[in-house]
């Protein structure tokens, strides 16, 4: 327990002090407080949001769209990862094709998206969808050529077929490298849902922030701003877990 | 089993050039023998292992297994001087990997699995992971795993190289308790001397590039071997003569 207290403490006092020098620098006049009111005003803001369900209610449209493009991205990124990952022909013919469109911007396709499936969530939804796929199958690819040679051999050697190395050596050989790109998918995801909303979004919380400046509703910008990282910081956490599940043999001190 | 090796050859093809890593090497590994190969790095003898495990195909000769098998497991399973546990897979899971994919059923390949923990001496770490254990206790898993195998004959790739002094001398015992429980046949590759003596029947003396056999030698210490054999004047004499077949070798490649 005072191990813990102690641990809190020391992650809370660097934040503590910020939030105080921030209320210092506008109170004093150094910077202009309609560019950043102070940290008191955006706290309340913050916390009046969160008594009016108002947040609650916007990151539930976002969280919604995102691990829906997600859980799709994802999904057809490891079918195909694992599928071309294991098969010669599979990987000779969507090598060239993976190559060629992994460099573009994924976000140059929500125009496109727009005209398919018009405004509303679809498009919100597709972007997230391509933008995770990418990360996710190239270190499926890559997963699935890191296992470590001496393992296949000793697994051969021990007496093990083409079909269970596969399946007993390489896939999980693969999962951590795997799992890592879950967490890139993860965080590009939340980049790309927030982006996509402020551009085309008529609800969630990238729509709030891009109608906050439209009109310049300055508190509410920050107090969004400060949600949104709230948001990331406990998704990764949510990630955190379920590598630890997934992969509780991988080393990490 | 025995094994009767035959002329056998072993060429690796690098850069467009040939490369000799065996050349002419016969050799019988005799039933319930436990043969120590001893030679300077590079001179073929784990080659010469990855082919007796027909884990590497060879390129001229004939490697033949005589005799009647004493279990049903597989001729030969290997003991890698890098441990090559499973990360992911419990000790116990990767004890009974073997067992596992050769489909043995779920309670009685555990049940062999626990049994072999008890033998090597990792009892209470049946559920650990590889990285939480030390080298030694990997290579007991290692060796455990093998074991579960139950393979005719045992090949062992210099299993304690990558351990310190202590340990090492620990474990040449520990394994040498366990084989005289089942006297395996066992081919196994060290570049250490001593080691190759306290624990071998035979010592097979190899030259470097290309690997040939330079010469059997004999071991008349008794069994069951100790540590403390390793200051009798009959121990030295025979790390002597193995020390004089394989000095000018080293010195021909330091």
């Amino acid at each position: 327990m005072r191990e813990f207290l102690r641990s809190a403490w020391s992650n809370l006092f660097p934040i503590l002090t910020v939030l105080l020098l921030w209320e210092l620098v506008v109170r004093l006049g150094w910077v202009n407080a309609f560019f950043l009111p102070p940290a008191s005003v955006v706290l309340v803001k913050f916390a009046a949001m969160v008594g009016s369900g108002e947040l609650f209610e916007s990151f539930r449209i976002t969280a919604w769209r995102m691990t829906f493009g997600f859980a799709i991205g994802a999904s057809a990124a490891l079918v195909l990862g694992l599928a071309i990952g294991l098969s010669r022909p599979l990987l000779a013919f969507f090598s060239p094709l993976v190559a060629a469109t992994y460099p573009l911007p994924k976000i140059a396709l929500i125009s496109i998206f727009l005209v398919i499936f018009g405004i509303g969530d679809p498009p919100i939804i597709a972007s997230v969808a391509i933008s995770t796929f990418y990360p996710i199958l190239i270190s499926t690819l890559t997963g699935l050529r890191s296992v470590d040679p001496i393992l296949l051999k000793a697994a051969r050697d021990l007496g093990a077929n083409r079909y269970q190395i596969t399946v007993k050596v390489v896939l999980p050989g693969a999962l951590p490298v795997i799992m890592s790109g879950m967490k890139m998918g993860t965080a590009v995801a939340l980049i790309v849902v927030v982006a996509v909303e402020m551009y085309i979004g008529q609800t969630g919380a990238g729509h709030v922030l891009a109608w906050a400046t439209e009109f310049f509703k300055i508190d509410l910008l920050y107090a969004n701003v400060i949600a949104i990282g709230l948001f990331g910081i406990i998704l990764f956490k949510l990630v955190d877990v379920i590598e630890r599940l997934l992969v509780p043999w991988a080393n990490r001190d | 089993m025995r094994v009767r090796i035959d002329n056998v050859n072993k060429t690796y093809r690098a850069r467009g050039r040939e490369l000799f890593a065996l050349d002419d090497i016969s050799l019988d590994v005799e039933e319930n023998e436990f043969l120590t190969i001893l030679g300077p790095s590079g001179c073929g003898k784990s080659t010469l292992l990855l082919l007796i495990g027909r884990i590497e195909a060879l390129t001229g000769g004939s490697i033949e297994f005589e005799g009647g098998r004493h279990s049903d497991g597989p001729l030969t399973t290997m003991v890698w001087q890098k441990y090559a546990l499973f990360p992911w897979r419990t000790v116990l899971h990767n004890i009974a990997f073997g067992c596992e994919v050769r489909g043995m059923a779920k309670a009685e390949r555990i049940e062999r699995a626990r049994g072999f923990i008890d033998v090597v001496g990792l009892k209470g770490f049946e559920d650990s992971y590889p990285h939480e254990l030390s080298g030694g206790m990997q290579q007991r898993v290692a060796l455990a795993r093998a074991l579960a195998n139950d393979p005719e004959i045992l090949l062992m790739d210099e299993p304690l190289a990558a351990l310190d002094a202590q340990t090492r001398a620990l474990m040449q015992i520990e394994l040498l308790r366990i084989w005289d429980r089942y006297r395996k046949t066992v081919v196994y590759v060290t570049h250490s001397i001593e080691e190759a003596v306290l624990l071998g029947d035979r010592i097979v003396v190899m030259s470097a590039r290309p690997g040939r056999i330079k010469e059997i030698i004999p071991i008349t210490l008794t069994r069951p071997r100790t540590l403390d054999m390793i200051v009798t004047q009959e121990f030295h004499a025979i790390t002597d003569h193995a020390w004089s077949a394989i000095k000018s070798e080293v010195t021909a490649n330091a």
